[in-house]
């Protein structure tokens, strides 16, 4: 979802019309904004959950804070950029909105992301096996 | 400590207390063989990706840390001691698997982001992969990600034993099954004598060695040496159903200690034990014992040792029955008690031979009351997967037990009943730690005690 959300606010940047005659759909800037925050909050509530929660703390490695962050920061930063922040020039928060964006996606197939795919992997190898042996709850 | 040479590692069995295990021994071995650091790190490490590789690697990669898994497990739920957590238990395997297997190995080696796996790590960790855990699956079934723990423990389990890094008690009943053919000292001498005194003491005929038979009869260790009653009840129910039937003492033993262990080619080689006597008489029908992983070994794993579909149906006791319940041939008397059944992990959650017991209770007339939760996700005795013979493990077996001792009071029912004998050891061994009033049943011993009189 926060991917969706991150696209289609970027897609709003640029026109695509030139190029192909029509232009994506957009979503209009308060609900983009909206849901950025509501992603945001949430996203700080499971960080603080992974740190206080004595058995995620145990388990929880590298990975798991830096897709985190990388999962985060193109909310911030799309924001951050949207709002102005700071007075900075809006062409360098965009830059860097966009790069943390294109962090993420390159990081995206190396970390636990992937989750996402291998999801499919996982419970269908389990999957098998028990609807073989007919093992049910 | 390793096994210093010429000290007596062939403990004496003690089979008449609660639970069967080795005599306590004075100074434990819990490292065995003269293997250096390096070799066991490495062979724990080869025998867990070994045969297993693709599977293991997805499991490996697709834990997204949620910790969902730790309610799951009862070792958990007792101590809330995160390092129960069921994928904690697998921290050595997961570090060696990002370093020497996966995808990114290259990396995680050249930058030294995980640090190499070490031979006292390991050490530390057979507490948490023998000593609690019971292989139970229950933490499978609750993980978002379907990812199946208990298969990756029982797999590092495997390593463990290559690796000679197994506790005291499990590695002595190793050693005796493969010296002896049998864990607990039922060689096929024991059995025939058993067999005879057993016939003679409970007047009740038990065919063994015939040449041809429609059904092939197999027992489990534990019952064979102590609950002895169990073999009679079979032999009863056979004769009450009219059945060609016999038991061969060229395979009769069902408890497979080379899968316990992790030892592939011991639980082919008893596998085929079984598969070749039923082959041998013609069997059209091989019965497993009242034993949970005996069902795993043979059910789900036997065509797989034999290279081919088996030539015969493979029944666990509670199925057998069943199905002689449903085509009207075995007929019981009413009981009029109250009763709650115990899943055994390796059958039910496991095996899904779930319902088979049920219908078998429903048809003795007792008044069912299932415990909560139930069937695939009832709770584990904690004495599985070895953890009742291991005697370091006793006293947080016997936590996890008050999980059981709850459910089963909460039922109120009359008479727990369960359809592994390990699990009943288990259970005799809880019961007379906490004084506890109730005692487990035998599904088979009940339906043997409860035959209609006039046979069909
Ligand atoms: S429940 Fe599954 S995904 Fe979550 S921590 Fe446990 S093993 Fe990993
Ligand atoms: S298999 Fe059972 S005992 Fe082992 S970790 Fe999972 S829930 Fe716990």
């Amino acid at each position: 979802m926060l991917f969706f959300e991150d696209v289609f606010s970027d897609l709003r940047g640029c026109d695509c019309s030139d190029v192909f005659g029509c232009a994506w759909p957009t979503l209009p800037t308060g609900v983009i904004t909206f849901l950025s925050a509501v992603s945001l909050a949430a996203l700080v509530a499971v960080l603080i959950h992974r740190l206080t929660d004595p058995v995620k703390r145990l388990i929880s490695n590298f990975d798991d804070y830096f897709s985190w962050f990388l999962t985060a920061a193109p909310l911030a930063t799309g924001m951050l950029a949207f709002a102005h922040a700071g007075g900075a020039p809006y062409e360098k928060l965009l830059a860097i909105h966009i790069l943390s964006a294109e962090a993420l996606l390159i990081w995206f197939p190396f970390g636990k992301l992937m989750h996402a795919f291998l999801i499919f992997a996982a419970r269908g190898t389990t999957g098998v096996l028990f609807e073989r042996k007919g093992a049910s709850l | 400590m390793s096994t210093p040479p010429g000290s007596d590692d062939r403990l004496e069995l003690e089979l008449d207390q609660p639970r069967v295990s080795v005599k306590a021994p004075a100074v434990r071995f819990d490292r065995q063989g003269e293997l250096t650091d390096a070799e066991r790190v490495e062979k724990a490490m080869g025998n867990f990706v070994k045969d297993f590789g693709r599977t293991a690697a997805i499991y490996m990669e697709s834990c997204i840390h949620c910790g969902m898994c730790a309610e799951a497990c009862h070792f958990y739920e007792v101590t809330k001691d995160p390092k129960y957590t069921p994928i904690w238990k697998l921290e050595p395997f997961k570090q060696a698997y990002k370093r020497e297997y996966g995808p990114f190995a290259f990396l995680f080696r050249a930058l030294n982001l995980k640090p190499r796996v070490t031979a006292e790590q390991l050490q530390e960790w057979q507490h948490l992969i023998y000593d609690s855990c019971t292989v139970c699956g229950r933490c499978s079934l609750m993980c978002p990600m379907g990812i199946d723990i208990a298969a990756l423990i029982s797999q590092a389990r495997h390593g463990m034993f290559h690796a000679g890094l197994v506790p005291h008690e499990l590695w002595a009943v190793a050693e005796r099954g493969k010296r002896e053919g049998s864990p607990l000292g039922a060689t096929p001498k024991v059995f025939k004598d058993r067999l005879e005194w057993l016939a003679d003491d409970h007047e009740v005929e038990i065919p063994l060695d015939k040449a041809r038979a429609e059904v092939l009869c197999t027992m489990s260790s534990i019952e064979i040496m102590k609950y002895p009653d169990s073999v009679v009840a079979t032999a009863r129910i056979m004769n009450h159903l009219g059945l060609d039937w016999t038991f061969r003492s060229d395979g009769y033993e069902a408890t497979n200690f080379g899968l316990l262990s992790g030892n592939a080619a011991w639980q082919k080689e008893m596998s085929m034990k079984l598969i070749n006597a039923a082959v041998a008489c013609g069997a059209k029908t091989l019965i497993l014992p009242e034993c949970g992983h005996a069902y795993t070994a043979l059910r789900w794993m036997g065509a797989n040792m034999y290279g081919k579909p088996l030539p015969f149906r493979v029944l666990h006791m509670s199925e057998f029955l069943a199905e002689n319940v449903q085509n009207g041939r075995l007929k019981l008397r009413k009981l009029p008690k109250s009763a709650t059944f115990h899943d055994p992990c390796q059958v039910s959650r496991r095996g899904g031979a779930i319902e088979a017991p049920r219908v078998v209770l429903e048809a003795l007339g007792v008044e069912l009351r299932e415990m909560f939760p139930t069937k695939g996700t009832n709770w584990c005795c904690g004495g599985g997967g070895g953890v009742v013979a291991n005697r370091r493990a006793d006293e947080l077996r016997h936590k996890v037990f008050r999980i059981k001792m709850e459910q089963i009071e909460q039922t109120g029912a009359e008479v727990p009943v369960t359809s592994c004998a390990n699990c009943r050891q288990t259970f005799d061994d809880g019961q007379a730690h906490y004084k506890w009033d109730k005692e487990m049943h035998s599904l088979l011993e009940l339906v043997a005690e409860n035959l209609a009189e006039e046979a069909t």
